[in-house]
């Protein structure tokens, strides 16, 4: 894999091309080779009033289209993100005057890289592959990866670093969550196996006290259980009731049973409650709070409109964003003490298909068999569906805030990531406007 | 651990409660849509429990079914879905059975359709 900066000579390398003259690209009418990447008219990068709908993170090198990001993360002052272009590549960009400049690329992995987790306070980046491994990078001007031997014999599937960035958890496809922690005496990350699902544990999520570990699997359970590591968390107090001893690490606080895989999950703030999103379209919010253990009966149940959500993030105590198929990020808000659905970030309003401006015939040749290798659209007619009105034209695959865009308890910034490899900010509504539906029901 | 008998019986008293209800169609389809038979082993009761809610939705005019459907919860919205994926199955009357879909997706969304796809208890 090529490990240096890429350079380009050609217009279409977003990446590498200055703010002012991606402008000129996509506001002037006709000129100059069109990436072929970006559908030319199709409101671009740039929305009318002149604000950057989205960004493009990475074009394929030969075909010059953006590639899917499948895992993404930022760190703590938002001026650096980390995404996989869903390869076995780590791409670390720079955000500056407005666009991002990939200045590393981290390379050691085998296979596709699963996730990303950037550790803010002590900016370390946890990654994990489907090369059965996760390596913990360390930046002293370069970055560089020490292997964690997690012993599994399947992918990685997800990995997070707990609150006090000590330890992490990897889930895997090997049915089991990967504990590990820092062994000073053998210089090495040690791993813990905590066994007990029947299927992938797609998704873990730490409890603030980070002795306790939720972990969502494609058996339809959500599982809480110890995670204290002796060395590492000073003697653990008891959070749900159960004995939660060092000796006990692993041991299952509860159990709760959905319908459908649980796709991902997010502590809130206070770790009061646990959200997590199902296949079946379904958002559950689980109170979690000190003194009992969690019981399936209180769990509650918000049925969503859109197609399933394939990651959230809580944005403050009441307010839950989260994105998926839908291409839409959705929040959800607490109203009193029921948890409802409430707006779509994205107004995802009807873009006009392809202005008749600069569409040449090579343009639309172009256009139908692009459309017909990423939609599946097999259309002479391609112009009319070619666009979703929706900013990002594929799944959500991160959504992401950091300490920097949060102020006070709530954030008011969220990033999004899809796997059409376009990123966009978004400007968090307040909770009252979020909840103000114009739909029907 | 399933009762088919039993659940037969309680499809058929289902049955009786919806005939003598056609004449108040919401009503109708609310009391097909009670008691969903998700133990049942068998097809065949399966079956039948899926005639008894078609045959309410059938009394239905089609510039009701809309008004229908907002009468009832996202539980028996979703319930109603599985049922009409499963009248679906047999071929008849599906000309209906899709003005409902049509209906139903525009009220409770795609989430709609993937929780019947998707959710464990088959009805």
């Amino acid at each position: 894999p090529r490990r240096e900066f890429p350079r380009s000579d050609h217009p279409g390398e977003l990446a590498t091309m200055s703010v002012s003259a991606a402008r000129a690209m996509f506001e002037g009418g006709g000129g100059g080779p069109r990436p072929s990447g970006v559908v030319p008219g199709s409101g671009g990068a740039k929305a009318a009033d002149g604000s950057t709908r989205y960004h493009i993170l990475k074009l394929d090198d030969t075909t010059k289209r953006p590639l899917a990001i499948s895992c993404f993360a930022v760190n703590k002052d938002g001026s650096m993100v980390a995404f996989s272009p869903n390869n076995n590549e780590v791409h670390l960009a720079e955000f500056k005057d407005g666009a991002f400049n990939v200045v590393h690329v981290l390379a050691e992995h085998d296979q596709r890289v699963t996730s990303i987790d950037w550790a803010p306070n002590t900016n370390r980046i946890l990654t994990c592959s489907e090369d059965r491994n996760a390596y913990v990078w360390d930046c002293d001007g370069a970055w560089k990866p020490t292997l964690v031997l997690l012993r599994i014999n399947r992918a990685a599937t997800y990995a997070k670093w707990s609150h006090n960035e000590k330890k992490f958890a990897v889930a895997s496809g090997q049915k089991c969550v990967a504990v590990c922690h820092y062994e000073e005496e053998s210089n090495w990350w040690v791993s813990k196996l905590v066994e007990g699902f029947e299927s992938t544990v797609l998704t873990v999520a730490w409890h603030s006290s980070d002795i306790v570990l939720a972990a969502g699997s494609s058996d339809g359970t959500v599982r809480l259980f110890t995670a204290a590591v002796k060395g590492v968390d000073s003697k653990p107090s008891q959070i749900f009731g159960p004995d939660v001893s060092f000796k006990k690490m692993g041991a299952e606080i509860c159990v709760i049973n959905t319908n459908s895989w649980v796709q991902d999950m997010a502590f809130s703030p206070s770790s009061n409650v646990l959200a997590y999103a199902t296949q079946d379209s379904c958002v559950h919010f689980l109170p979690t709070p000190t003194g009992a253990v969690p019981t399936q009966e209180a769990v509650q149940t918000v049925r969503c409109s859109g197609l399933p959500h394939r990651r959230m993030i809580f944005l403050a105590e009441d307010t839950l964003v989260a994105g998926g198929h839908g291409n839409n990020p959705t929040i959800y808000g607490l109203a009193g003490s029921e948890w409802k659905e409430g707006k779509t970030l994205d107004e995802a309003k009807e873009v006009k298909a392809e202005a008749s401006a600069g569409a040449s015939a090579r343009n639309a040749a172009f256009k139908k068999f692009e459309m017909s290798s990423t939609q599946g659209i097999d259309d002479s007619n391609a112009a009319a569906v070619a666009i979703l009105p929706t900013v990002h034209q594929n799944t959500i695959s991160g959504l992401a805030t950091c300490e920097a865009w949060t102020s006070g308890e709530r954030a008011s910034k969220v990033v999004s990531v899809g796997l059409d490899g376009r990123l966009a900010f978004w400007k968090v509504p307040s909770l009252e406007e979020a909840m103000k539906k114009l739909s029907l029901n | 651990m399933a009762d088919e008998g039993a659940l037969q019986a309680a499809i058929a008293a289902r049955e009786k409660t919806v005939t003598s209800l056609l004449s108040n169609p919401p009503a109708a389809v609310k009391a097909a849509l009670a008691d969903p038979p998700y133990s049942s082993t068998s097809d065949e009761t399966r079956r039948a429990s899926a005639k008894v809610v078609v045959k309410a939705l059938g009394a239905v005019a089609e510039k009701d079914i809309a008004s229908v459907v907002d009468g009832l919860s996202g539980a028996e919205q979703d319930l109603l879905m599985k049922y009409v994926y499963r009248g679906l199955e047999t071929g008849e009357q599906s000309t209906q059975l899709f003005k409902w879909h049509a209906s139903l997706t525009e009220k409770a969304g795609m989430g709609c359709i993937m929780r019947a796809l998707s959710e464990k208890q088959r009805v």
